[in-house]
């Protein structure tokens, strides 16, 4: 038996470069005070020479701590020329191929900049990598860190509870709703390796990308990984929108593009889309019932009407729940109720919005905290952001 | 501060002291240099009373103030080294004493991953990649309460969810009330759902509003299209619920 080693490795722009320290400092942290970890460890921070440039002593001050930094050279290529994160990542797979981290025993956890663990992550890791049986697990993330109860906030409530089905889903053959993550998934070295991130051109969603290479060359090997992740909800409603708007992309260039995905696979991740896609219609239809009087045609619908409504509530209010040990500030009931109308708006709007505009490599998600920022010496606190994000 | 630079100073202060008392030689003079004068000794709060027949030792030397000063701060900065001194030695014993928790830690942790059987040859590979010196060592028997190398990070006075926070006995703590609440949530949510569907089954048969043109037909079947989504995600977060545990060993 082999002992496993855990990559942790964040990859990231890393100009977020608090909420990047914090991340690392979260890693280093547990592994000190979580009893019993069974494997070895390694901390990769992949980013951006931009990234390291924009804060290079709190990158030195990590590199002192234990990680190791890599930045990703500005000339680097891959094959088939993809972008962003997903060239990020492929350098990162291309360098452990070179170190021989390759192996069945090396596992990698991917973060975002501002995906910080806990105690609980690494001990779900340690379980998950020394049961080994499956070859890629995800799990549940939590949005509380820098909590402020905005609509960008409270909506990003809902995707922790959602978790649920993307866990189900991501563990039934054929993945029927389309779930993953593009953080919080350990994923044997070796296999992440043989699939790679590479695809032609910018891909939006390279998760997703990734999920399904995956499932066509190991079938369905995913399992559940035990143990929250911890990041930060967007700062913004224009920064939530343009979020969303890339994970739409995302779903549009896999269906178009990906030549990996099975043709009911491939009708799965395009219904998901359409879902989303309908809702703003649904509301539209919704108000105009009230001047177009077309009441006996809601007879059907008003039979699943009570399930849609109450399903949409319990993912605020059970998502509440599960950020409730985690929140240091409250929300009043009234305000917790507005924030959600608001935020639910702009995911409503954001796959119109995905598309009739598209995203761009310099589209960056803030996950510095607003107020942090403006203070400036970034480098000197030194402390503690996604492109899942 | 080094501790040369303690004696420079040290060797300073004697030096200002040397010159005050050659200063003030004449009139203190010491018990070896000269006889001593018949003296009363002074009741409590007195002055002590010059010798009778002292001579006149002319105007002090302009520079005595100035001098008494130097010699004052110098005595107070010795003064101030000697405690950073001290408190440099109690680092140095904190220290100490972490590196002897971290060993009887280390050994603790050998002796788990022995327990564990790891082939050796497993550990030799990848021997080269365990964490730098600079690293903290892997995980450890029990919480420590040691002073972190790593500097505690309360996130730059962040908001909420200080990752020091995360620990598993709150995730234990909250996974286990979710997944106590999965039927009440299941159920719950049929009967609501049912509850709400026939309130606005009634409204719509109560309307009695004349059937519309047909082409609006589609406009209900757009919103349907979400529902099997819905659906699925229900039994989905049942299914996923039931069948796992998800809490993880303290």
């Amino acid at each position: 038996m082999r002992a496993p080693t855990v990559l942790f490795q964040v990859t990231a722009i890393g100009k977020n470069s608090r909420a990047l320290d914090a991340t690392a400092r979260s890693v280093l942290h547990w592994l000190r005070y979580t009893p019993k970890l069974g494997f070895r460890y390694l901390l990769w921070l992949v980013v951006e020479p931009e990234g390291y440039w924009s804060a290079p002593t709190v990158y030195e001050s990590l590199e002192r701590a234990g990680a190791r930094i890599v930045v990703v050279p500005e000339d680097y290529q891959t094959p088939l020329g993809t972008k962003g994160k997903a060239r990020a990542l492929q350098y990162a797979s291309d360098l452990r191929g070179r170190l021989g981290l390759s192996m069945p025993s090396v596992w990698v956890y991917h973060q975002d900049e501002e995906t910080c663990v806990g105690q609980d992550t690494l001990t779900g890791i340690s379980d998950f990598v020394r049961d080994g049986r499956a070859l890629l697990g995800a799990g549940i993330i939590l949005y509380p860190i820098d909590w402020t109860g905005t609509p960008s906030h409270i909506q990003e409530l809902t995707r922790s509870y959602d978790d649920l089905r993307v866990l189900d889903s991501m563990t039934m053959p054929g993945n029927p709703t389309a779930g993953f993550h593009g953080s919080h998934f350990v994923v044997r070295a070796d296999v992440e390796d043989s699939v790679g991130w590479d695809s032609r051109g910018y891909a939006p969603s390279e998760d997703l990308m990734f999920e399904i290479r995956v499932r066509a060359r190991y079938g369905s090997v995913f399992g559940i990984l035990k143990g929250f992740a911890y990041e930060k909800g967007a700062f913004s409603l224009h920064d939530q929108l343009r979020q969303r708007r890339r994970w739409m992309h995302g779903v549009i260039f896999a269906v178009l593009h990906c030549r990996e995905l099975p043709l009911r696979r491939r009708l799965t991740v395009a219904y998901s889309g359409l879902s989303w896609i309908s809702a703003l219609p649904s509301v539209i239809v919704l108000i105009a019932s009230v001047e177009l009087r077309y009441g006996p045609l809601l007879v059907a619908t008003s039979v699943f009407t009570g399930f849609i409504w109450v399903s949409m509530i319990l993912a605020y209010v059970e998502g509440y729940r599960l950020h409730s040990h985690y929140l240091g500030r409250k929300v009043s009931a009234p305000r917790f109720l507005a924030n959600g109308l608001v935020g639910a708006l702009v995911d409503v709007v954001a796959p119109w919005y995905a598309l009739v505009t598209r995203p761009t490599l310099s589209d960056y998600i803030p996950k510095d905290r607003p107020s942090d920022a403006g203070a400036g010496g970034i480098a000197e606190r030194s402390r503690g952001g996604s492109t899942r994000a | 501060m080094e501790f040369e630079e303690i004696e420079d100073e040290d060797t300073y202060v004697l030096r200002e002291l040397d010159r005050l008392r050659d200063e003030l030689s004449p009139r203190t003079a010491s018990p070896t240099s000269r006889p001593q004068p018949e003296v009363i000794p002074p009741s409590e709060g007195e002055r002590t009373p010059l010798p009778a027949g002292a001579p006149s030792w002319g105007q002090p030397s302009p520079y005595l103030e100035e001098r008494l000063i130097i010699a004052r701060s110098a005595v107070s900065e010795l003064v101030a080294q000697s405690r950073g001194v001290g408190r440099s030695l109690e680092g140095l014993r904190n220290a100490l004493a972490t590196i002897d928790q971290e060993l009887d830690r280390a050994s603790a942790e050998i002796g788990f991953l022995r327990a564990d059987q790891w082939e050796d040859q497993d550990v030799k590979d990848v021997a080269w990649r365990v964490p730098s010196p600079h690293s903290p060592p892997l995980g450890h028997p029990g919480p420590a309460v040691v002073p972190s190398v790593v500097p505690p990070s309360r996130a730059a006075s962040t908001i909420a969810g200080s990752f020091e926070d995360f620990t598993l006995e709150r995730y234990n703590h909250t996974i286990g009330d979710l997944h106590a609440r999965r039927r009440a949530l299941g159920w719950g949510t049929v009967v609501a759902a049912a509850g709400i569907s026939a309130v606005l089954l009634f409204l719509t048969l109560q309307a009695h509003e004349p059937v519309p043109v047909i082409w609006l037909a589609f406009l209900p079947l757009v919103w349907m299209i979400p529902v099997p989504f819905f659906v699925a995600a229900f039994r989905g977060t049942q299914r996923v619920l039931r069948r796992n545990r998800l809490e993880l060993p303290e």
